[in-house]
Parts: C-alpha cells; structure tokens; sequence
C-alpha cells in the first residue's frame, strides 16, 4: 500500500517537471518563437470581367493583374493588419442589361466590400445600385463624359477619354515641331453609341475651348463605323481626302485592325490612337509591329515596357496567376489593372484602420476612397503622379494624373514618355449640348 | 384534353379558361405561392424572377405575333426599347405616375410596331424578318435623337411610387413585375382564344385560306404587330422602373434572338410554351453564369473564357436539340405528358 502511494507521487512530480519546465525555460535566441496565427477576414471584391464580349481578347490579362495584385497585397499586407481580400470574377459581357443581371447575384452570394470594375455598361448598371447598396466600384479605363458626375459610389483612376486623347495629342503635337498646321485629328466611333457621341462632342469642345488645342489642332469629327466592322474603307476616304492626320480609335481590337487595313487600302500610312481595349501588343499580334509605325498609346498607369519599377520587379513577376506568362501577358492593361488592386487594397487598410479588420464594409471603404492617397511608391510605381479622391467627379483631382505614352518606331514597341502631365480641363458644358 | 367527366353544358363553362375545382386550386395555390416567395426566397432569387417576368412578358407579345399570326419579329428588343424610353421620358419630364407611364410605353412600342409590322402584308418569311430586324437599327439611330429621350446618356428614371410608397426593394419591384406579368399573361390566354386569336391562327396555318373565310389580313396582321410589340413596350417600361436608368446600350439585337430561340423551345403558338422556353433558357444563363465563376476559380488553367462561354454553347445546343427532336417545344412535351397522367393506366 505504502509503496504504491510513493508510486504515484513519483508519477505526480514527473507530469509536473515535464509540463511546467518547459513553460518556466526562456526559448534561447537561436529558436523559433511559436506566434499564434493572426486571425484573417477574408472579403470578397466582386470582378466584372468580358469573358464573351467583345473585348475577350484581353480579358487573360485583365484578371491576371487584378489577381496578381490581390495575391501580393494579401501576403505583404493582408497578412498582417489580419484582412485578406479575395476577387471573384463575373462575366458582364460588356452589357448593361447583364451586368445589371448580375447585381442581385453578387450581392447574395459573396456580400462584396467593393467591385472592381471594368469600365461602361458596368458603371452605367450599378450608378444607382452601388449608392443605394452601398458598395463602391473602382474601374480602371477612362471615364466617359456621362458617368462624370459629383457625389457617385463609382471610382476611376483615369480621368475622361476625351483626357486620354489629350495626352496622345500633346506627344503627337509636340513630337511633330515641323508641323505648320495644326495637326487633323479624326475620331473612329461606332454608331450611335453613346460613348463615341460623348467623345464626339469632348473632342470638338477641346478643340474649340481650350487655348493649346485650339491652336494646334483640328477637329475633324468622328467617322462612324459599324459595330461589327467589316471593310470601313468608305467610311475613312472623305477623312483621308481631308488629309487627316491621327486616328483615335477607342475599342477592340477588332476596331484597330479596321482602321488599319482601311487606311491601307488608301493606300495611306497615318498614326493611330490605341486605348485599352486596342493595345499595341494585343492589336501587333495581327498587324506586326512593322506595320505599325507611329501608333500611339496613352497609358494612365506606367508603361508596361518600364520593368524596373517594383510592381513588375516585386508584384507580377512574383505573384502573377497560374496559367499566365510573365512576358506575354504584361501588356498595358496589366499594369492598370494591378494599379486599380493596389488602390482597392490600400482602401481596404485604411477601412480596416477605422473600423477594425473584422467589421469592413462597403460603407467602410467608400469612406477610406477619399482618405486614400495614392503615391508612386505605395502604386509600387505605377501611378507617378498619385491619386486622391474627392466627391465631386468619379476620377482623381486636378494635378494628381498622368500618363505614359508607348509608340511605335522603326518597327518596335519603344517607350516614348516615362511620364507626362495630362491637362486639366472640364469639359461637361459640352454634355449638355 | 380534359379530365374524364369533365364537359360544358353552357358555352360559359366551355369558354372558361380554368374548367375544374383541381385546376382552380392549383391556380390559387401557384399565384399565393409567387407572392409569398419573398418571404423565404433570398434577394439573388427575387432579381432573376423579376427579371423573369419582365422578360416573360416580352417573349409572350413575340409569341402572339410570330407563333400564333406567323409573322417573323426580329427586333422584340427594339420594341421594348421604345416601350422604355417612352416610360421614362413620360416620368422623368412629365413627372408621371408609373400605372400611366408603363401603358404609355407599350402604346408606344405599339404605335412604333405597327409601323415596322405594315410591310408585312405584302412580304412574310426571311424578308418580314429583314424589315422586323430594321427596327433595331432604327431604335439606335432615334433614341439617341429624340429630344427628352436623354441622349447618348440616357435618362434616369426615377423609382415607381403609389401613395408615397416606393418600389426600390428587390422584394417589391418583385411584386411589380411579377404582378404586371400575371396580368399579362391571364390577357394572352384571353387573346389566343378570341375570335382576334384564333384569325391570327388562320393566317399563319394557311393566309390565302384565311383570306377566303373572310379574315381580313392587312388588319389581323397589323393587330398581331400591335399587340405584340405593347406586350414588349410594357416590359420595357417595367425594365425602366427595374433599372432606373435607360440608354439605347441595353437593347441589343442579340436579346432578340434569344426570344426568338425561348418560343423555339417552349413551343411556337403556346402560352404555355413561351412561359417554359423563357424559365428554361433564362435558368440556363442564370445557372451557367452563377456556377462559372467557382469553376473559373477552381480549375484556373483551363481558362474563365471557357466556362462563361459555356452559356452560349448549352443555349445553342439546347435550342438545336429542341429543334431536332421536339421542334413542337416543351408545351408539346408537357401536353402529352398530362394527356398520359390522365389516360393511365390506358395507353390511348
């Protein structure tokens, strides 16, 4: 009996010295110290992406970007303040009636802080529904004159396409001292669309109202072209005949291409104004860069020819999704869609800040958009001149835009501007024409 | 066919659109059932039924003029868009209310229909369906034009209203649209078998027959044109309401096909049939685009593309499929359906 009693205050001490000793011993410096894992909200940002539309043929590289920058912003922030946002992709089909389709949808199924926009028929949608909801949506493309209004849920980066232009008029203009006319600038649209009617009345009122373009250039209106474009030659010839002299050609690829072999067909060689959806890499892949002397590109976000900057160095090279080539699909419209996560991410710490990483709402980041103030390092350098926010226009206040202009010389894609100021002007009176 | 034991001894009864107790029950019990889902359905489920129903009713006016008169219709989406702009245009600079604005679009869409559909007495088949097609381009050019329409930028309407109250949740822009379509379609039922319904029968089985019994073509075509096109000038005034903002952007060509393709599948010259071709096609896109994304982000190397593409090869292979092995539609497949119900345990 007795010895069993010394038995088991043997065992006692035993679970004693092997539970409590290791607790009561400091871990030596070169040990790993055991944190507790910080505890991570997910969010979700709902993506609208044209997979079946027409401008699928970007779509790769529009959710690549978007997705390398959620990636990188959860490991590098997410992580620590205990937030991780996670984007979940929609296909709109560049069409209001399915965007608006998708509303209802989006909101049920992952009750999303902020949706990343794609630009148009999606702004158009959720006008009404992101206020009345109260979820923001940031969108990367240029503004169009109609979605210009004050006190709106909906964010760009980018000021109008009428802007956009601008730049690549101010490169052109200035690029071209021989000149001794004012350079003939004709806008490529399609058919009673609503966008190119707003760019129509944009470019003549810049022409006509503000003093450079007024002296510089001239306007020589917009050549309508059908929404499927087959052979435009005709359409182009009274514009070639007039001598125009730059081309703005805002849409697909498919539109680039047109106004090429229509221009061609001419037999005339003219410098053409590519945007997003008509990018020189994505439009080269048919034309080949050799045929495309002189084109110009207006990018509001780096050029995606500047490598050395840490959103390609640090961001896309590391982070880039599965199934996406580091090269091929760095085009220009990853950098801004890279640009318009880091912005989305950015709101998210600032809204985390606020309210504390558990109770983010859109509401939340709505309010973080206007304490948001992009500079070129926290865009990892992608916007050079930052991005602030106020609630009077959807796009970033005087003097806090750029762009980068990419052209084309003897035959290869080369870097004309770095950066460049984009100039301010308001040219809403003309909307109400 | 009827039950057993079911006949009329009035020519009321044998007009009557419901003909049993069973029928009125399950009638009943159908429509309580639609307006108590917004207790229990979630906002996803009440957006897509609105939508639906607007939809539904749009499809139903193109069954009226090409699956009961035979008159091809191209441009449905052209005629929703009149209904649209006309509805909105009638709030936002008028300031009236939506139970005047949404017939005064489809009066509208009508006046505009009746126009594009007057050709059709002299031309039918591929070449009314050119004409018919015209009204898209023509929607485009004029909306734009067509001072208080908005412009290119459209016009933002504001939220239906009756006695202060405002449709802007989902659940009571449910009950709008959905409401809106009952109405609508109980008023085909009614349409189909008048004396207008079963003229525009006779004109699609046989016109110089139809002619001969005393139909008079230019009128009954005309009419089909007129009501079909208010059946789509009220869902565009209904999407006015829905959306809260037109542009000339959301009527395509393309949603006008796709109606084409729901009476296809329902059944051409059946109620019922645009009713079960609108819920399968729709619940196809809405079942497609909702699931894509999680395929998208689960099998990332095969490509989004892929998978949201994915609509419109199901859509295109169902409607094949239809066309092949029941080009009669679903309504057909339903109706023997019944008919089996009833004659079991008989084969006939």
């Amino acid at each position: 009996m007795k010895s069993g009693y010394v038995y088991y205050i043997w065992v006692l001490l035993l679970v004693v010295v092997l539970v409590i000793f290791p607790c009561c011993v400091k871990p030596q410096g070169n040990q790993p110290v055991v944190e507790q894992p910080k505890k991570i909200t997910e969010y979700y940002i709902a993506g609208m992406a044209d997979y079946t539309g027409p401008f699928a043929s970007v779509v790769k590289q529009w959710t690549a970007g978007a997705d390398a920058s959620l990636n990188w912003w959860n490991e590098n922030v997410g992580k620590d303040i205990g937030v991780k946002l996670t984007i979940k992709w929609y296909d709109f089909r560049y069409d209001m009636a399915t965007a608006t389709a998708l509303w209802p949808e989006m909101l049920s199924s992952i009750n999303p802080i902020f949706v990343f926009g794609w630009g148009g028929p999606d702004n158009l949608a959720y006008t009404e529904s992101t206020k009345e909801d109260k979820v923001p949506l940031i969108s990367m493309p240029s503004t169009y004159g109609f979605a210009w209004k004050p006190d709106t849920w909906l964010f760009q980066y980018a000021p109008t396409a009428v802007h956009e232009m601008s730049a690549a008029l101010d490169y052109l203009i200035e690029s071209t001292p021989e000149s001794e006319r004012p350079v003939k600038v004709c806008m490529v649209g399609v058919e009673n669309n609503p966008i190119w009617i707003e760019g129509e009345k944009g470019g003549a009122w810049m022409a006509e109202n503000v003093p450079y373009y007024k002296e510089n250039m001239e306007w020589m209106g917009v050549a309508w072209i059908p929404r499927v474009p087959v052979d435009i030659t005709d359409v182009l010839r009274p514009f070639v005949d007039k001598d125009a002299d730059v081309y703005d050609v805002m849409g697909p690829v498919l539109y680039g291409v047109a106004v090429h072999r229509a221009l061609d067909g001419l037999g005339v060689h003219k410098p053409i104004i590519v945007t997003v959806g008509d990018n020189l890499l994505s439009l080269s892949q048919t034309l080949g860069w050799e045929n495309m002397e002189g084109y110009i590109e207006p990018t509001f976000a780096a050029s995606p020819l500047e490598k050395d900057i840490p959103a390609y160095t640090e961001l896309w090279t590391k982070y880039h999704p599965a199934g996406t080539d580091i090269e091929e699909d760095w085009t220009m419209i990853t950098p801004r869609t890279v640009a318009q996560g880091l912005i989305i991410g950015r709101a998210a710490e600032i809204a985390a800040a606020t309210v504390g990483p558990e109770n983010i709402t859109g509401q939340a980041m709505y309010d973080a958009m206007f304490k948001v103030e992009m500079t070129k390092d926290n865009s990892l350098g992608l916007l050079k001149s930052g991005a602030k926010w106020s609630k009077d226009r959807p796009f970033p206040i005087d003097g806090y835009y750029g762009a980068a202009i990419d052209t084309v010389k003897d035959g290869k894609y080369i870097e004309a501007v770095p950066w460049m100021e984009v100039r301010s002007f308001d040219w809403r009176p003309a909307l109400s024409q | 066919m009827l039950p057993c034991g079911t006949y009329a001894e009035e020519y009321r009864q044998d007009k009557a659109i419901v003909r049993t107790r069973l029928q009125w029950i399950l009638l009943i019990s159908f429509i309580v059932l639609i307006f108590i889902f917004p207790v229990f359905l979630g906002r996803q489920w009440l957006g897509w039924i609105s939508i639906m129903s607007i939809i539904l009713i749009a499809v139903v006016g193109l069954q009226i003029t090409t699956g009961y008169a035979g008159q091809i219709n191209m441009g449905q989406t052209a005629f929703w868009g009149m209904g649209s702009f006309a509805t909105a245009a009638l709030a936002v600079h008028f300031g009236l209310p939506f139970w005047l604005t949404i017939p005064a679009g489809g009066i509208a869409a009508a006046i505009f229909g009746g126009i594009i559909g007057l050709p059709a007495v002299r031309i039918k088949g591929f070449y009314l369906a050119l004409v018919t097609l015209a009204a898209q381009f023509i929607l485009t050019f004029v909306a734009v034009r067509i001072p208080g329409f908005g412009g290119a930028g459209g016009l933002k309407v504001p939220a239906a209203n009756i006695a202060g109250f405002e449709f802007t949740t989902p659940a009571s822009k449910y009950y709008l649209c959905v409401t809106t379509a009952v109405i609508m379609i109980f008023l085909a039922y009614g349409l189909v078998r008048s004396r207008t319904g079963r003229a525009f029968v006779a004109i699609r089985d046989n016109e110089n027959a139809a002619e001969i019994m005393g139909i008079n073509l230019l009128q009954y075509k005309t009419i089909s044109f007129l009501i079909g096109t208010f059946y789509a000038g009220i869902a565009g005034g209904l999407w006015a309401y829905y959306m809260r903002y037109v542009i000339v952007d959301q009527f395509t060509l393309f949603n006008s096909i796709w109606y084409l393709g729901m009476i296809l599948v329902g059944g051409m010259g059946s109620i019922l049939g645009a009713l079960l071709g609108t819920t399968l096609l729709f619940g196809i896109d809405r079942l497609v685009t909702s699931t894509a994304p999680i395929l998208a982000q689960n099998f990332p190397w095969i490509g989004g593309q892929v998978w949201f593409g994915g609509t419109y090869l199901i859509m295109g292979l169902v409607i094949m499929l239809f066309l092949v092995f029941e080009p009669r539609g679903l309504a057909h497949r339903w109706n023997i359906l019944k008919t089996q119900y009833r004659l079991w345990p008989f084969p006939y």
